[in-house]
C-alpha cells in the first residue's frame, strides 16, 4: 500500500532523502527470502488505482504486460470461452460517441476491431506480408459477402483492393516521430549516446556483491566487514590495494577512499551523487526508482530485511536501502566517468540525463503499417476505395483517430473484461440456478462426523470427496491458522516460528515437548539427529573443498551411485525406504504441546511472549473460529480440523505451496492446538457463554493433509477416548478413500499421469510426485483460482467447482450484527487476493512478473533464486506453477445483502481498496431469498440469469476424467449414480 | 558375440538416437514426449548391457585391450588415415560410466523438461552429446578423438545458450565457444605434429605398450612440443588455470545439462586426453611438472575462489574446478590408476549434488534444524589467521574469481575489439579513398555508432 505521508516542506535533506527512497521503495517486489513464500497482489504500490488504471501505469514503469496478448484473448473467442455477447455487453458499458453521424459509431468500430478483429501489422512484418502474403491483392477472408460486396462493388479483387490501400495510403497523414524520451537515468542517455550499458558491468558486481552480503550460509566464507552494513563493507573491500579492476571501474578505489575521507555515510554519498547527476530533489524519487528497478529483486530483498530483519532465516545482517544506492550510485559515477573518457567526449557525463532523447525518425516502414492497418479497417466496415476517397478531412481525421485510440492496449483491455464477464457468467448462473432448488438451512440431522479445513481452494475437491464418499460428512472451512496466532516451535525445530498470517504478529509461544515417558528416546534422537546433522554438513561442505574433497570423492564417490540411480529411477521406493530407515533410526517420541498458562499475567515470558494460553484465552480462540463458521450448535461426536502444507524435493518454491493463513508455513500444529484447546473441560465450561454450545459427547482431533502428496495424518491419536474410537475410525476410513479421489481429481491435470486413472493408481502417482527429484511441478498450487464463496456450505455442496473456489463456511442467519462478517472478509480477503492476483501477474507476464521457468534457476545465499550463475533476483511465481492457471481477478461471493457486505467491507481499509477499485470482484448473494448482486463501478448490479440446466454427473470422476481443460461447474448427485461407473469409490 | 560388434553398437546407439530425432525434425514431425522419453531410455539400456557384456567378455577372454579397425577413410601411397575403435582399461570404465550417467540424466530430464519448448532440442543435444562422448573414448587415433571432441564442445556451448531468447545464456555460451575454440587449436596443431613427427597418431603406433604401460615412439623435443599442445587442449576442457573462467558462465543451462557437463563427463575429458597421453607425458620431466603445477594452482584457485561463491551452482562449477586440479596433479605425478578411480568417483558425486541443487535451500534447513541451530562455522581455519586487511584483499579476489575475467576482458578481449575497430575504420576510409568522397560520410558514421538519437550532441562525438 502506498504510504500518504507528507512531508515537512523545510526538511533536511537527508530527510528529504529518506522520503523519496521510502516511495521508490514500493516499486521494488515485496518477497522476502524464498524460505517463506507469502503471497501478495505483485502491484502493491498500484493498489490505490483502480485495477485498470493501474495494470497500465505499471506496465509503463516495469516494461511489462498488461494483459494477455491480443492474440491469447482472440483464441479464446474462437474456443468460446468469450462469447460475442461478452465483447457486445463490455462496448456497450463504456461511453460511446459518434465518429461520423449515425453510419458510425465508436462502438461498432471497435466491435468490428476485435471480431473478427484487426490484424496485426507491424515495421517489421509488412514489407513481408505485401511481398509474400499478397496483402494488397486480396480482401480479408473472413470478411462477410455483403462487407465483400460494399468493399468490392463491380470490380475485380486485385484492383479495388489495391485501390482501397491507394487511398488509404494518400489520406493517412505523415506519422509524427514520437516524441523525444526523457531518460529516466544517466545510464539510459549513455547507452543512447555510446552503445555502452553501464549496467552490465555494474550489475554483475552489484549482484555478486549482495549475494555475498546477504548469504544465508551457502558460502564457505562469509563476507568480511558486513556486520558494519553493505555500504562499509562494500567501500571496505573494494577500497584494497593492488586490484585488477574491470575497464569501467578503473578509479573506483579512488572515489571509495575520498568518500571514506571526507566521513561521508551512505546518506552523504547518495545526496553527493544526486547533486552530482544534477538531479533535483522532486526528481529524486523518480530517479532513484529508476536505478533501484534495474536490479529490483535485490533491491527488493534489502527493502524487506531492513523493514523485518526477522525474516532472514539464519544470518542477520544489516540491511539498508541507502547503502544498497550508494555502493550502486558510486558504480555509476565511476563507470560513467570512465566511459565518457573511453569515447573521448569532452566536459562531464553528468548534465547528460537531462537533454531528452529524440526519437528516431519515422520510416517508410512505420508508416506503411499505420496505413495497413486503417486499410484493414476499412474493409472490415465495408468501405470501398471510393468511399474513403470520398470522406471529408474532419471525417476521415475522427475515424483515424478513432482507430488510432482503440489501440492494441485498449482492445486488450476490452477482451480481458469480456474474458472475466465470461467467467463471472460461468459461475453465477449455475450458483443461482443451484440455490433455487436447494435449501440453505443447516439440517437439523447431527451429522456422523464434521471435518473442517483451510479455506484454501486446493482443499475444495477433498471436501467434495468426502461428501460424496460419506454423506453423513459435513465440512467446513476456515481461515487454516484456525484462530491460533502462535509461536510455534515444534521437536525438531531450533527455534519458534509464527503460524499465522503475516499480518499478525503472535502474542504466544507454544513449545511441543517429548512426554515425560519418552523423554530418553527424544535425548537419543536428537544426539543421533545431532551426528547425522554434523556428518551430512561435513560431508556436503567437505566434497566442495580440496583436501577431503579428493579423499571423499575418490574414496567414497562410487558410493554416491547409489542415491543417484535409485533416487532418479525409482523415487518412490528410494522414498520410502529413506522414510523407513528414519523411523528404524530415529523413532518419534510423542509429544505434548506446552499449551496450558495457569496464572492472568503470564511472567513466563519468553521473549515478549507469553508461553501457553489461559482458559479464557483458549475459549476465545475456539470460539472466534466455529462462530463465523455457524458451528455453534449440532456438532456431531467427532470434529475433525485438518491443517494443510506441502512437501516436494528439489524445490526451491516449495514453501509456496503451504498455507498462506499460516504465513506461509505448514498448518499440522495450528490444527493440533486448535482440537487441544477445544477439548479442554475448562474450555468447555466457558464456550456457552461465547455463544457456542458444544455438546458434552464432541471430541476434536487435529490432522494435517499434505496438499502435494495427499497424505492425511492426525494428532494425538491416544487421546481420543475409548468412547470415540469407533467414530474416528469411520472418518479415517473416509478420508482415507478420500485422499484417493483427491489425487484422482488433482493428476487430470497432470500430462505425465496419464496412466493415473483409478484413485489408488494417482494417489502412487502424486506420491511419487512428492518424492521425484526431476520435477518442477509437484503439484499446481493455487494454479487455476478465481473464486471465492462465503456462506453457508449448503450453497455450494454437491457442486463441482474444479478446485478453483476458496470456500469460507459463514452462517449469515448467525451474524446480526455483522461483525463476524467483518472479520472473516478482513482476514480471508486480503489472502486470497494475494493469492489471485500474484497468479494473475506471474501468468500474463511470467518473464517479468514471474520468475520465468525454473529449469535454469540457481539457489542463491538460501534467499532466492537468479537464473543461471548471475542475475538479478527472480521473485513473483515460475512458469511451471502457473501454466494452467487463468488469470481472471478474484470473484468473490458473499451471503448477505449488498448494503451488509458494504457495511462489512467498510471495516477494513485494505478490503475497501481492494473492492472499490475493483481488484476483487464482489458478488453478493441475499440470504433469504437468494438475489445476486455484482459490484460494478461504485453500485450494485442484479444479476438475474440463472441457468436453464445445471450438467449433473453421478460421481466427480464422470465429469473430470480424462479432461485436462477447466471445467464447468456441474451437479454430481450420487442418488442417481448407477454401478457402471464409480470409479471414485473404488479404492 | 564377437565383442568387436559391441562395441561398435555402444557408440552407435546415440548416434542413431540422435539422427532418428534430427531427422524426424528436420522432416518437420516432431515426435511426443514419450516416444523420445522411451526411444533414449531404450538406447541408454541396450548400451548399458551391451558394455556390462563387453566389459565380461574381455574380462573372461582375458583381454586388456580391444582393437576394431573400421577400414580407413583414405590411402595416399604409403600413407592411409585408419579408421578405428578400441577400447583397454582406461577408456572401458569410462564408457561404462559415460552411459550409465548419461542415462539417468536421460531419466531425469524426461520429467525436469517436461513441457519446455525446447524438450526435443534438449534430447537431441544429449543424445548428439552422448554419441560425441563415448566416440571420444573409444576411438584408437588422436585424429579420430578430434571428432569426439568437437561434438561434445559443441553440445556443450549449445546447451549453455539453451534458453536461447535470453542475452545472458547466449553471452555466455559464445565465451565458452570462445575458450574452447582456443584451446582446441592445442589439440588440432597437436595432431598434426604427431603426424609430423610420428607418421601417425594412431594410439598403438604412438605408444609401446597398452594403456597404463609407457613408452612412445616420439622422442626428444618431438615428445615436448607434443605434449605442451595436447596440454592445452585438456586445460580448456577442465576449466584449468588460467582457462577457467568459463565454467561458472557455463551454469545458465538446464540443470541435468550442467550436471552431466560440469559435474559429470565434459569437465573429464580434459583427463582423459592426458591420461591417453600419459606415455608422453612420462617421457618428459618438464611437462610432467607443467601439469601439477597447472594442477596445483586450478586446484588452489577452485578451492580459493569456491569460497566466496554464495549460490549453489556456482560453488560446485568451482568444487568441480577444484577435483579436477588434484587429478591433473595425480597425472603429473604418475598416479594414473588413482587419477581414474578419482574420475569416476568425482563424477558420479558431483552429478548427484547438481541433480540435487535446488535442494540445496532444504537441505540446509533440514541439517540445521537437526543440529540444534548451530552449524560449525566455516570459514574459519585458514581465513581467521591472516590480518583482517589481507583478509579483506584475498576476499576480494576470490570474489572477482580471482580476476580471471577481468584480466581477460581488459587485456585480450579489449584490445582485440579495438583492433578490430580500427581495422573497420581503416576499411571504411579505404573505400571512401577509392570510391570517392561522400557527403553523407559523417551521418552515415554517426549512424553506425547509434548517435543519430541525439541531436544536441551528434556534433561533439569523435567517431
Amino acid at each position: 500500500m502506498m504510504s500518504h505521508d507528507h512531508l515537512d516542506p523545510d526538511a533536511s535533506p537527508r530527510e528529504r532523502l529518506r522520503h523519496a527512497i521510502n516511495h521508490a521503495a514500493h516499486f521494488l517486489p515485496a518477497q522476502g527470502p524464498i524460505g517463506v513464500f507469502i503471497h501478495h497482489n505483485t502491484l502493491h504500490a498500484f493498489q490505490h488505482l483502480p485495477f485498470e488504471r493501474a495494470v497500465v501505469e505499471a506496465a509503463q514503469l516495469f516494461h511489462t504486460e498488461a494483459f494477455l496478448s491480443e492474440k491469447q484473448y482472440l483464441d479464446e473467442l474462437r474456443r468460446g470461452r468469450i462469447l460475442p455477447a461478452d465483447i457486445d455487453a463490455v462496448l456497450d458499458a463504456e461511453p460511446d460517441a459518434a465518429i461520423w453521424g449515425r453510419a458510425l459509431t465508436q462502438g461498432k468500430l471497435r466491435r468490428s476491431m476485435l471480431m473478427p478483429g484487426v490484424r496485426h501489422f507491424s515495421p517489421e512484418n509488412i514489407e513481408w506480408q505485401i511481398e509474400e502474403e499478397s496483402l494488397l491483392d486480396k480482401l480479408r477472408e473472413d470478411l462477410d459477402p455483403e462487407t465483400r460486396k460494399a468493399v468490392l462493388g463491380n470490380t475485380p479483387e486485385a484492383t479495388a483492393t489495391r485501390a482501397l490501400f491507394a487511398a488509404c495510403f494518400r489520406r493517412v497523414p505523415a506519422l509524427a516521430a514520437d516524441n523525444a524520451i526523457r531518460p529516466a537515468r544517466l545510464r539510459d542517455s549513455l547507452l543512447a549516446l555510446t552503445g555502452t550499458d553501464t549496467d552490465e558491468v555494474i550489475n554483475t558486481w552489484m549482484i555478486r556483491l549482495c549475494a555475498v552480503f546477504l548469504d544465508q550460509g551457502l558460502a564457505y566464507w562469509p563476507m568480511p566487514w558486513r556486520e558494519n552494513g553493505f555500504y562499509h563493507a562494500v567501500s571496505r573491500m573494494m577500497r584494497q590495494p593492488v586490484t585488477l579492476k574491470p575497464e569501467l571501474l578503473v578509479g573506483l578505489r579512488r572515489e571509495l577512499k575520498r568518500q571514506e575521507e571526507a566521513g561521508m555515510d551512505a546518506t552523504a554519498v547518495v545526496l553527493d551523487c544526486l547533486n552530482r547527476f544534477n538531479v533535483e530533489p522532486e526528481h529524486w524519487e523518480s530517479y532513484l526508482t529508476a536505478e533501484l528497478l534495474a536490479l529490483a529483486g535485490w533491491a527488493g530483498l534489502m527493502r524487506r530485511l531492513e523493514e523485518d530483519p526477522s525474516l532472514a532465516p539464519h544470518e542477520h545482517v544489516p540491511c539498508s536501502l541507502m547503502d544498497f544506492l550508494a555502493v550502486r550510485l558510486t558504480l555509476t559515477v565511476i563507470a560513467s566517468e570512465n566511459l565518457w573518457r573511453r569515447h573521448h567526449l569532452s566536459g562531464t557525463p553528468w548534465t547528460l540525463w537531462q537533454m531528452p532523447i529524440e526519437a528516431a525518425p519515422v520510416n517508410e516502414a512505420q508508416q506503411m503499417a499505420e496505413v495497413a492497418r486503417v486499410f484493414d479497417v476499412t474493409q472490415l466496415l465495408g468501405l470501398s476505395a471510393a468511399q474513403v476517397n470520398s470522406l471529408s478531412a474532419s471525417e476521415f481525421e475522427r475515424l483515424h483517430n478513432a482507430i488510432k485510440n482503440f489501440n492494441e492496449l485498449e482492445r486488450r483491455r476490452v477482451l480481458h473484461l469480456a474474458y472475466e464477464r465470461r467467467h463471472e457468467h460461468l459461475i453465477l448462473e449455475p450458483l443461482q440456478k443451484y440455490r433455487q432448488e436447494v435449501n440453505p438451512a443447516r439440517s437439523e440431522i447431527r451429522p456422523a462426523a464434521q471435518v473442517m479445513f483451510c479455506i484454501d481452494e486446493r482443499e475444495e475437491s477433498i471436501r467434495r470427496a468426502l461428501e460424496e464418499l460419506d454423506p453423513d460428512v459435513e465440512t467446513l472451512g476456515a481461515a487454516g491458522f484456525f484462530g491460533v496466532a502462535v509461536n510455534y516451535q515444534g521437536l525438531d525445530d531450533p527455534h519458534g516460528v509464527a503460524l499465522c498470517p503475516v499480518v499478525v504478529t503472535p502474542q504466544h509461544a507454544v513449545i511441543e515437548k517429548p512426554i515425560h515417558t519418552d523423554a530418553p528416546l527424544h535425548e537419543q534422537r536428537q544426539s543421533l539427529r545431532k551426528t547425522w546433522a554434523n556428518l551430512a554438513h561435513n560431508g556436503y561442505v567437505g566434497s566442495r573443498t580440496m583436501i577431503r574433497g579428493s579423499i571423499g570423492t575418490m574414496g567414497l564417490g562410487m558410493l554416491s551411485l547409489f542415491p543417484l540411480v535409485t533416487r532418479v529411477l525409482a523415487p518412490r521406493v528410494a522414498g520410502r525406504l529413506r522414510g523407513w530407515l528414519e523411523e528404524r533410526l530415529l523413532p518419534e517420541p510423542r509429544t505434548e504441546l506446552t499449551l496450558m498458562r495457569r496464572d492472568e499475567s503470564g511472567h513466563d515470558k519468553i521473549e515478549g511472549m507469553l508461553v501457553g494460553f489461559s482458559v479464557r484465552e483458549k475459549a476465545e480462540r475456539v470460539a472466534s473460529v466455529l462462530r463465523p463458521a455457524g458451528l455453534v450448535e449440532n456438532l456431531s461426536r467427532m470434529v475433525v480440523i485438518l491443517g494443510h502444507g506441502s512437501t516436494s524435493l528439489n524445490n526451491p518454491h516449495e514453501s509456496a505451496h503451504d498455507c498462506g493463513a499460516c504465513g506461509g508455513r505448514r498448518g499440522g500444529p495450528n490444527a493440533r492446538l486448535f482440537a487441544a484447546m477445544a477439548n479442554h473441560p475448562q474450555v468447555r465450561e466457558i464456550l456457552p457463554e461465547l455463544g457456542v454450545h458444544v455438546p458434552a459427547d464432541t471430541w476434536f482431533v487435529g490432522g494435517y493433509h499434505d496438499t502435494c502428496n495427499d497424505d492425511v495424518i492426525f494428532f494425538d491419536e491416544d487421546a481420543i477416548p475409548a468412547s470415540h474410537q469407533d467414530d474416528f475410525a469411520r472418518i479415517c476410513r473416509s478420508l482415507d478413500r478420500a485422499r484417493a479421489a483427491n489425487a484422482l481429481e488433482r493428476a487430470r491435470r497432470f500430462e505425465a499421469a496419464w496412466k493415473a486413472t483409478s484413485p489408488n493408481a494417482a494417489l502412487v502417482h502424486v506420491q511419487e510426485r512428492a518424492e521425484h527429484l526431476a520435477e518442477p511441478r509437484p503439484e499446481y498450487g493455487h494454479a487455476t483460482n478465481a473464486v471465492a464463496i462465503v456462506g453457508r456450505r449448503s450453497l455450494t455442496r454437491g457442486l463441482f467447482l474444479d478446485r478453483r473456489a476458496f470456500l469460507i463456511s459463514y452462517d449469515p442467519t448467525l451474524d446480526e450484527k455483522n461483525d463476524r462478517l467483518a472479520a472473516l472478509l478482513g482476514a480471508a480477503g486480503p489472502v486470497c487476493a494475494g493469492i489471485n492476483l500474484e497468479y494473475y501477474f506471474s501468468f500474463v507476464d511470467n518473464e517479468r512478473y514471474g520468475c520465468g521457468t525454473k529449469l535454469p534457476h540457481n539457489v542463491t545465499g538460501l534467499v532466492g533464486v537468479m537464473n543461471g550463475h548471475a542475475s538479478d533476483l527472480r521473485t513473483g511465481l515460475p512458469w511451471q506453477m502457473v501454466e494452467v492457471h487463468e488469470p481472471v481477478r478474484l470473484l468473490l461471493i458473499v451471503e448477505n445483502t449488498p448494503e451488509r457486505v458494504m457495511q462489512a467491507v467498510r471495516q477494513s481499509a485494505v478490503v475497501t481498496e481492494l473492492v472499490d477499485n475493483h481488484w476483487i470482484r464482489v458478488v453478493t448473494m441475499d440470504p433469504t431469498d437468494g438475489k445476486l448482486h455484482v459490484y460494478r463501478n461504485g453500485e450494485f448490479e442484479q444479476f438475474d440469469r440463472p441457468a436453464n440446466e445445471l450438467p449433473t454427473a453421478a460421481a466427480s470422476a464422470d465429469w473430470f476424467l480424462g479432461k485436462l481443460e477447466h471445467l464447468p461447474i456441474a451437479r454430481i448427485t450420487p442418488q442417481s449414480a448407477n454401478a457402471g461407473r464409480s470409479v471414485a469409490l473404488g479404492v | 558375440m564377437n565383442l568387436s560388434y559391441l562395441l561398435c553398437a555402444i557408440v552407435l546407439l546415440p548416434g542413431l538416437t540422435f539422427a532418428a530425432l534430427g531427422l524426424s525434425w528436420l522432416l518437420g514431425w516432431q515426435p511426443r514426449e514419450r516416444a523420445v522419453a522411451r526411444l533414449t531410455a531404450l538406447c541408454y539400456s541396450l548400451a548399458a548391457v551391451a558394455t556390462a557384456w563387453l566389459w565380461i567378455g574381455m574380462l573372461k577372454a582375458g583381454q586388456i585391450s580391444l582393437t576394431v579397425p573400421l577400414g580407413s577413410w583414405f590411402r595416399v601411397e604409403e600413407y592411409n588415415f585408419p579408421l578405428m575403435l578400441m577400447v583397454d582399461r582406461l577408456s572401458l570404465p569410462l564408457v561404462a560410466l559415460s552411459v550409465l550417467l548419461v542415462g539417468v540424466v536421460g531419466v531425469f530430464s524426461v520429467r525436469y523438461l517436461h513441457r519446455d519448448p525446447g524438450f526435443h532440442r534438449f534430447f537431441l543435444l544429449l543424445n548428439l552429446f552422448g554419441f560425441g562422448i563415448l566416440l571420444l573414448f573409444t576411438v584408437g587415433s588422436f585424429d579420430l578423438l578430434i571428432g569426439g571432441w568437437e561434438l561434445v564442445g559443441l553440445t556443450s556451448v549449445l546447451l549453455i545458450a539453451f534458453f536461447q531468447h535470453r542475452d545472458e545464456p547466449v553471452k555466455n555460451a559464445l565465451r565458452v565457444f570462445a575458450t574452447y575454440r582456443t584451446c582446441d587449436i592445442g589439440l588440432l596443431v597437436g595432431v598434426v605434429m604427431m603426424h609430423h613427427y610420428a607418421h601417425s597418431t594412431e594410439f598403438s603406433k604412438l605408444f609401446t605398450q597398452t594403456w597404463p604401460g609407457t613408452g612412445t615412439t616420439l622422442s626428444g623435443g618431438s615428445t615436448t612440443i607434443v605434449g605442451f599442445l595436447l596440454l592445452v587442449a585438456a586445460m580448456g576442457k577442465a576449466a584449468q588455470v588460467p582457462f577457467s573462467g568459463w565454467l561458472p558462465r557455463a551454469m545458465e543451462g538446464p540443470t541435468p545439462s550442467s550436471a552431466i557437463f560440469y559435474g559429470a563427463l565434459s569437465v573429464h575429458a580434459g583427463a582423459y586426453l592426458l591420461l591417453r597421453a600419459q606415455p608422453i607425458l612420462d617421457a618428459s620431466i618438464l611437462m610432467k611438472e607443467a601439469v601439477i603445477v597447472i594442477g596445483l594452482l586450478t586446484a588452489l584457485h577452485g578451492t580459493f575462489v569456491g569460497r566466496a561463491c554464495a549460490d549453489a551452482k556456482t560453488s560446485l562449477a568451482y568444487a568441480s574446478m577444484t577435483q579436477l586440479g588434484i587429478i591433473f596433479m595425480e597425472i603429473g605425478f604418475g598416479l594414473t590408476w588413482l587419477a581414474l578411480l578419482h574420475i569416476c568417483g568425482h563424477a558420479v558425486v558431483r552429478t548427484l549434488q547438481f541433480l540435487r541443487a535446488p535442494s540445496m535451500l532444504h537441505d540446509f534447513h533440514r541439517v540445521h534444524a537437526a543440529a540444534g541451530g548451530h552449524l560449525g562455522e566455516t570459514g574459519a581455519h585458514y581465513e581467521q589467521l591472516l590480518p583482517e586487511s589481507v583478509q579483506g584483499w584475498l576476499y576480494r579476489l576470490a570474489l572477482d574469481r580471482g580476476h580471471h575475467d577481468t584480466f581477460l576482458d581488459r587485456f585480450i578481449v579489449a584490445p582485440v575489439i579495438r583492433l578490430a575497430e580500427s581495422l573497420n575504420r581503416f576499411e571504411i576510409y579505404w573505400l571512401e579513398y577509392i570510391s570517392g568522397p561522400s557527403r553523407t560520410r559523417r551521418r552515415r558514421l554517426a549512424a553506425k555508432a547509434g548517435v543519430h538519437r541525439f541531436a544536441q550532441t551528434t556534433e561533439d562525438v569523435h567517431v
